[in-house]
């Protein structure tokens, strides 16, 4: 069930009628009726795999409440064992089947794990569970939290699917508060749903279908046409993305628990480093501190340094897939920031102006939407024919007819790109003036982004792209 | 609890308008605009020619395995030599150029019925289909319908014209091929493409063509390149029976039976 649907809305409105009335109850009993909802929510995408997520949850709490009273090298070793657990089954599901083609093929015999679907949302609860677990073992996280509550941290609806990976020090003092959720945490919620909303059922959505095409087929469309199909998905890849965040933190926000933000206007970067402190912010910092940080960070020396940096990023691109083009992807932007590493110095005697930010910009969004390329194609042979057609078959004639056929895709393309230069002042103020306007005015505004959803729907519901990771 | 039930006020009031609407036969036309409604069902799609195949079949154990073990072979193209009947609206004109000449490169016997000012309707209910099918025996069909159906206000009602045309194809292989739309229709292209299935249906909207002079029709250069893509994908797994495609080279013009039917009107 996706956050798009209307069977979703129609159960998250009698979901929270409800969750409204219970709420001055007993703690426990608001806890135990959302962690239903969220099972429920769960079994819709998982069906009977949905049991694994109590499972999981049940082992790294009671093991990690024994490593908690443990001292000396035993806490180590505990440390080791819960992770271990939690990685198994994301592991077993995402690579037994890839991991035992390559043996086969490696050692020329017919023996293969069937191809297993990938329960949707392992991935975060596992890397919540691990991030959990770990900063309890670094006493980062000190306070003793019940199973209950742990189920609800792994099983919380709005992030169960595809994050954002939210940390403990975050989550759980929210839960224990006594307070009542403000309008304006509940405003700031409905916000960012049309938000979400607008950017990946009403523009993603959109801009998806050229892509697919594009991509699908390249050596059949011109020069000019597969740029715009490559344009197309850098843009689609972080408005579906984005757009899937806001509305989780939006609803999270109307069940008041306030979420970190997850993007942070990624293609204004200057360089990789800081792109990938505003792109998918969950995961980067995840990776950091429980990748990077371990395999010896910046304390080493600038080769270990380099070296930590590629191996997380390529740990990051085989998390996304194991194919080869999620390595390629994973390599490349482990390269990029080795290389922006490396040379960090001699950088940092530039100075700022207008054109070196400008160039540095674009530069960084260039690299970006090169290593998107290898992100979308199925096979090196795609890109080989996507870039084939940009570099000897780029004709800018074909530009007029282009937009003449494909208006609508192209203003909202453009839009999109030139809310890119919107600042984040502007952001703000647009949210904070939509949280004190009139009722009937938020009711008009989120019935006009209804309606727009109706009028640009595609025939079929695109999932989040990250649902497959 | 008050704030909640404000919230819950503006989630629930539009998405209860946007069913409501849905399901009455009720329009509400703003000036200038036809106000769009939810889709409460999505049309299913065309059984494939292999499944109607297998339904009708009763095969051994033995037959069954075979089967398998041909579907893990890697999808080859069909090499055989077919009779083809391409037919369908204006749009075949320009397409058929160079489909006569894949024809000529890779044995197969073309033959063209050209409509002009057709749609799936007119294909339907009347037995011009039937005439030709039984005519020349084909064993592999093209369609191209659906430009002039392309911004008509209601799609969704040419679903059972649609099935009729695959009804007279029969379990016979085939290909349909998009309209290369001028501006983003109403619908049209979608509906086929779930009724045909993926498989079947080359979706000519991803092509920037070079227009005529009407500015809707490619030139017949623009239509070339169209057949291009077109063969390339019917020789590629994508499609659901992949047939040797391979391109001319000789550069001529190769001509095969060619019926031009008026508009009905």
């Amino acid at each position: 069930m996706l956050f798009t649907t209307i069977h979703f809305w129609a159960a998250f409105i009698a979901f929270l009628l409800l969750f409204a009335l219970l709420r001055k109850t007993k703690r426990e009993l608001v806890m135990l009726y959302v962690i239903a909802a969220s099972l429920g929510f769960f079994y819709l995408s998982n069906r009977w795999l949905m049991l694994m997520l109590p499972a999981t949850a049940l082992i790294s709490w009671v093991l990690t409440e024994w490593m908690s009273d443990t001292k000396g090298a035993g806490r180590k070793c505990m440390l080791f064992l819960i992770v271990t657990l939690d990685l198994l089954p994301l592991l077993f599901f995402k690579y037994s089947h890839p991991f035992s083609e390559l043996m086969s093929q490696m050692l020329t015999t017919n023996i293969s794990f069937p191809s297993i679907a990938l329960p949707i949302g392992i991935s975060f609860y596992t890397f919540q569970a691990i991030s959990y677990s770990v900063d309890v073992y670094r006493r980062n996280f000190c306070t003793k939290v019940t199973f209950l509550e742990y189920l609800l941290y792994l099983s919380f609806f709005p992030l169960l699917l595809a994050g954002p990976i939210t940390r403990a020090k975050t989550f759980f003092p929210q839960i224990r508060r006594e307070d009542v959720v403000s309008e304006r945490l509940l405003y700031m919620g409905l916000w960012l749903i049309i938000l979400g909303v607008v950017k990946k059922a009403i523009v993603a959505d959109y801009i998806a279908q050229y892509n697919d095409w594009i991509f699908s087929a390249p050596d059949t469309y011109s020069g000019f046409e597969c740029l715009m199909g490559l344009l197309g998905f850098t843009m689609q890849i972080y408005l579906d993305f984005s757009g899937y965040s806001d509305i989780s933190i939006g609803i999270a926000a109307m069940l008041g628990i306030r979420l970190c933000e997850n993007f942070a206007f990624p293609y204004r970067s200057r360089n990789l480093t800081e792109f990938w402190h505003r792109w998918h912010i969950s995961l980067s910092t995840w990776f950091r501190d429980y990748l990077y940080i371990p395999l010896g960070g910046n304390r080493h020396g600038i080769f270990c340094t380099c070296l930590s940096l590629f191996v997380t990023m390529l740990a990051a691109g085989i998390w996304h897939g194991s194919t080869l083009m999620f390595f390629i992807w994973g390599a490349l932007h482990g390269l990029g920031l080795a290389i922006h590493k490396a040379f960090q110095p001699v950088l940092r005697d530039i100075r700022d102006n207008w054109l070196t930010i400008s160039v540095s910009r674009i530069l960084t969004l260039c690299f970006v939407i090169i290593c998107w390329a290898f992100f979308r194609s199925p096979d090196l042979d795609t890109v080989r024919q996507l870039f084939t057609a940009i570099f000897t078959r780029m004709d800018l004639s074909y530009a007029v007819p282009f937009f003449a056929a494909r208006t609508t895709w192209c203003i909202l393309l453009i839009v999109s790109i030139l809310s890119l230069f919107i600042g984040e002042k502007t952001y703000s103020h647009a949210e904070a003036k939509f949280i004190h306007w009139p009722w009937l005015m938020k009711l008009l505004i989120f019935f006009i982004v209804v309606q727009m959803v109706i009028e640009l729907h595609s025939s079929d519901i695109q999932p989040f792209l990250y649902f497959r990771f | 609890m008050r704030a909640y039930l404000k919230l819950i006020a503006i989630l629930l009031l539009p998405l209860a308008f946007v069913i409501w609407y849905a399901s009455s036969p009720m329009q509400l036309p703003p000036p200038g605009w036809k106000l769009g409604k939810m889709q409460l069902t999505a049309p299913s799609p065309a059984p494939s020619t292999e499944e109607e195949e297998g339904e009708s079949k009763t095969s051994t154990t033995r037959e069954t395995r075979e089967t398998n073990k041909t579907s893990e072979l890697p999808h080859l193209p069909d090499t055989t030599s077919h009779r083809i009947l391409f037919f369908g609206d204006s749009m075949v004109e320009g397409l058929l150029r160079r489909m006569n000449c894949y024809a000529f490169a890779n044995g197969y016997n073309m033959t063209n019925v050209v409509w002009y000012g057709s749609t799936t309707e007119i294909w339907a209910k009347t037995d011009t289909l039937r005439y030709f099918i039984d005519k020349v025996q084909p064993t592999f069909f093209m369609i191209s319908i659906g430009a002039n159906e392309q911004f008509i206000k209601d799609p969704a009602a040419r679903e059972s014209s649609i099935r009729r045309i695959l009804a007279e194809v029969g379990n016979k292989p085939f290909v349909w091929i998009g309209v290369p739309a001028w501006r983003e229709d109403t619908g049209i292209n979608d509906l086929t493409r779930q009724i045909v299935g993926e498989n079947h249906y080359y979706d000519s909207r991803g092509l920037t063509l070079q227009r005529g002079r009407d500015r809707m029709h490619p030139t017949f250069y623009a239509a070339g390149l169209w057949m291009d893509s077109v063969a390339r994908w019917m020789e590629s797994p994508a499609t659901a029976h992949p047939i040797r495609m391979d391109k001319p080279t000789d550069g001529k013009k190769h001509t095969y039976k060619t019926y031009a039917l008026q508009p009905l009107d």
